[in-house]
């Protein structure tokens, strides 16, 4: 198997290559686990791409579906499911908003880089987020949102840490369109990005550090 | 002031400045929808979308109370026309006071469409309408029965909508800059891309942009198709060509999302084909900008000189003013995250300064970019400090 070729699929978003290598991966002709570290290294190349203005947003998107094809595609040959070595993460669309393009690029961004994502969904209440978050350890919080209204659910999020005595045991990070250092700073958030790649290199650096 | 004379002054206000001559008033506009409006005014929308009148002075409160002078444009007032043909696309709030897009019930097509389109375009859109709209496809006599119930709810619709423009601009005296609303008669232009078709109906917007990169020839030939139907519609006519109100006009959905070179394919390039005409013959477009676009404003300086409003949503205004202010009119001002979260002081610090950079040589309308639409987007506090503020710094003096 040639898995510079397959990373080289990647980054040039060549899904027929991508999928066809996947398969050949599956029907025994490679190992699964470095097939999918390949597709993760191409497509940490293309959220670069995008964030040096190469690639677009529908690339982003259309990357993002190749990623979860080509995971589903080994993931039976995978004894625990595939690689989560950088811990849980939460990962949710914010109370009272429903847009979840954004969110699910980056949960296929963090999944590629071994982060088991816990992803609650769409409109999801400061306390569900919390009470998830307490029951399974988990420190990393990535909220989404691209509401005005949003910010004002994330605020909330972060004073539910607060109250319930958590807010310094978890880092948190915003995405989505609102979101500017200035709302990070109001919303009282640990960091924030538009770029799902910005937000990898965050979280990694988080799970590092715990 | 006399109503009348209200809104000729805003109108002469607004000829100025996008002249990028200095207005003497540089105006305020806030487009309000109903929810937010009926929030203002403490009032449930499901209390009184059967009552025109108590529904459209309930609505204008904030209109008469905030100092605004270009509202914006029609907002719905009613979803028992689309309920009672079984669409849920759009459903109350659980609390009834507003209203929320159902994503659960969005219903989009396979990747066929973009051949369908092309060899059946009536028959396609005829099944899409029907799959949003069951009650089409139930027995005749339920059909109907349906369908009169939609009507009868639509008229109960149409009258408020109608009573709200009247009160706009009879009673309060705003301006509108779009095309249709406020009763302004005239010949009307405006080009929307046609992958809008595909984006916002036929695929939905996820699958819409992956298919540019998954069936980027279909996509392209699909929208070179619809474009050519449109192009076979236009007519200029001379006169009305001339004529600055009421503005040509366009809008953003996809657009901000698109590389540079899908963005020239897809819009730009039909754009100006179908628009430059209408703007060389004096005409002003109005554009609702929608996302983060920055990376194509300049191509705005391919149009003439003075003949764009831009209405901006998610870019800093500042950098849109150094690259555009001096050719095209923007419509910016504060975003609704500082209305919710910025002290008072901060609010009124970020208007002076929109005053102090974008005003200066025309070229401005102060506004809330995105405008206002579920009743959380901004409190009323937030929204009068920014108003208020923006209205003494026009005119020295307070609201
Ligand atoms: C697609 C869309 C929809 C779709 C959503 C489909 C879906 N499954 O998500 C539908 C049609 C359902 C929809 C519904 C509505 N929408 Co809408 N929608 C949009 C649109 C066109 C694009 C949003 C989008 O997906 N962007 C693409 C993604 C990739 O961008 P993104 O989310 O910002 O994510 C990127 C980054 O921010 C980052 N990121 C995102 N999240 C995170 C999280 C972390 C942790 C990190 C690190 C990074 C990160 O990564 C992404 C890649 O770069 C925008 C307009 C626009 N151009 O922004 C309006 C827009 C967001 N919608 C809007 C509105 C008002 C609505 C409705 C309220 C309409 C209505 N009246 O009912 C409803 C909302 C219902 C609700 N309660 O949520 C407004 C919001 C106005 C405002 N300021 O509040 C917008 C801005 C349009 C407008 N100008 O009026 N919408």
């Amino acid at each position: 198997m040639d898995y510079e070729k397959l990373e080289q699929a990647m980054v040039s978003l060549d899904e027929p290559t991508v999928l066809e290598m996947m398969n050949a991966v599956a029907g025994g002709e490679g190992d699964a686990t470095l097939a999918l570290e390949a597709c993760t290294k191409g497509l940490e190349a293309v959220g670069r791409l995008f964030e040096e203005g190469v690639y677009f947003i529908p690339d982003l998107i259309f990357c993002g579906e190749v990623m979860t094809q080509a995971t589903e595609i080994v993931k039976p040959l995978l004894a625990s499911g595939g690689d989560k070595s950088l811990g849980k993460m939460i990962l949710c669309t914010v109370k009272d908003d429903m847009h979840d393009i954004g969110k699910n690029i980056v949960k296929a961004l963090m999944e590629a880089v071994g982060f088991e994502v816990l992803d609650l969904g769409i409109d999801v209440a400061p306390e569900t987020i919390v009470q998830t978050a307490k029951e399974q350890g988990v420190k990393i919080i990535g909220l989404s949102g691209v509401l005005s209204l949003a910010i004002g659910s994330m605020r909330e999020t972060v004073l539910a840490f607060e109250a319930a005595g958590m807010r310094d045991q978890v880092k948190i990070i915003i995405g989505g369109n609102p979101v500017t250092a200035a709302t990070c700073e109001l919303v009282g958030a640990d960091e924030w990005a538009l770029s799902p790649h910005k937000g990898v290199q965050v979280c990694k650096a988080w799970a590092a550090e715990f | 002031m006399d109503p009348n004379e209200r809104r000729a002054q805003t109108e002469q206000n607004v000829r100025d400045l996008i002249n990028h001559r200095e207005p003497k008033k540089v105006p305020s506009s806030l487009n309000i929808e109903a929810g937010w409006g009926l929030m203002y005014a403490g009032v449930k929308w499901t209390d009184v979308e059967d009552d025109p009148e108590t529904f459209a002075r309930a609505y204008t409160k904030a209109h008469r109370e905030i100092p605004i002078d270009i509202g914006g444009g029609p907002t719905r007032t009613s979803l028992r026309p689309a309920h009672a043909l079984g669409n849920y696309m759009f459903v109350y709030t659980s609390d009834g006071g507003g209203i929320v897009h159902n994503q659960a019930a969005d219903r989009y097509l396979g990747p066929e469409v973009y051949d369908e389109i092309i060899t059946d375009r009536a028959g396609l859109m005829d099944r899409f309408g029907r799959m949003n709209n069951p009650a089409f496809l139930k027995p005749r006599a339920e059909a109907v029965e349906a369908v009169r119930n939609a009507a009868k709810a639509q008229l109960i619709a149409n009258q408020t909508s109608a009573l709200i423009s009247k009160i706009c601009r009879e009673e309060i005296g705003m301006f509108s800059m779009y095309g249709f609303d406020f009763g302004s008669p005239g010949f009307y232009y405006g080009y929307t891309g046609e992958f809008w078709t595909f984006y916002d109906r036929l695929r939905g917007p996820q699958m819409a942009l992956s298919d540019l990169r998954r069936y980027p020839d279909k996509v392209q030939a699909a929208c070179d198709f619809l474009y050519e139907q449109t192009k076979a519609r236009v007519v200029y006519d001379e006169e009305s060509m001339k004529q600055e109100m009421p503005f040509g006009s366009s809008m953003f959905h996809p657009e901000s999302y698109f590389s540079p070179a899908q963005f020239d394919n897809f819009y730009f390039k039909n754009f100006m084909e179908i628009m430059l005409p209408v703007m060389e013959a004096g005409k002003k477009v109005f554009l609702y900008g929608e996302g983060a676009f920055m990376k194509h404003i300049d191509r705005f300086r391919e149009t003439p000189k003075s003949s764009m409003i831009i209405v901006l949503d998610q870019d800093d205004p500042f950098e849109a003013k150094k690259r555009v202010g001096d050719w095209c009119t923007l419509v910016a001002g504060p975003k609704a995250e500082l209305l919710q979260l910025g002290t008072t002081q901060q609010i009124k610090d970020f208007v002076k300064r929109c005053f102090d950079e974008l005003a200066p040589g025309g070229g401005y309308i102060f506004a809330l970019g995105n405008g206002l639409i579920a009743a959380k987007d901004a409190p009323v506090s937030g929204i009068v400090t920014a108003y208020e503020t923006a209205y003494e710094l026009s005119t020295g003096g307070k609201a």
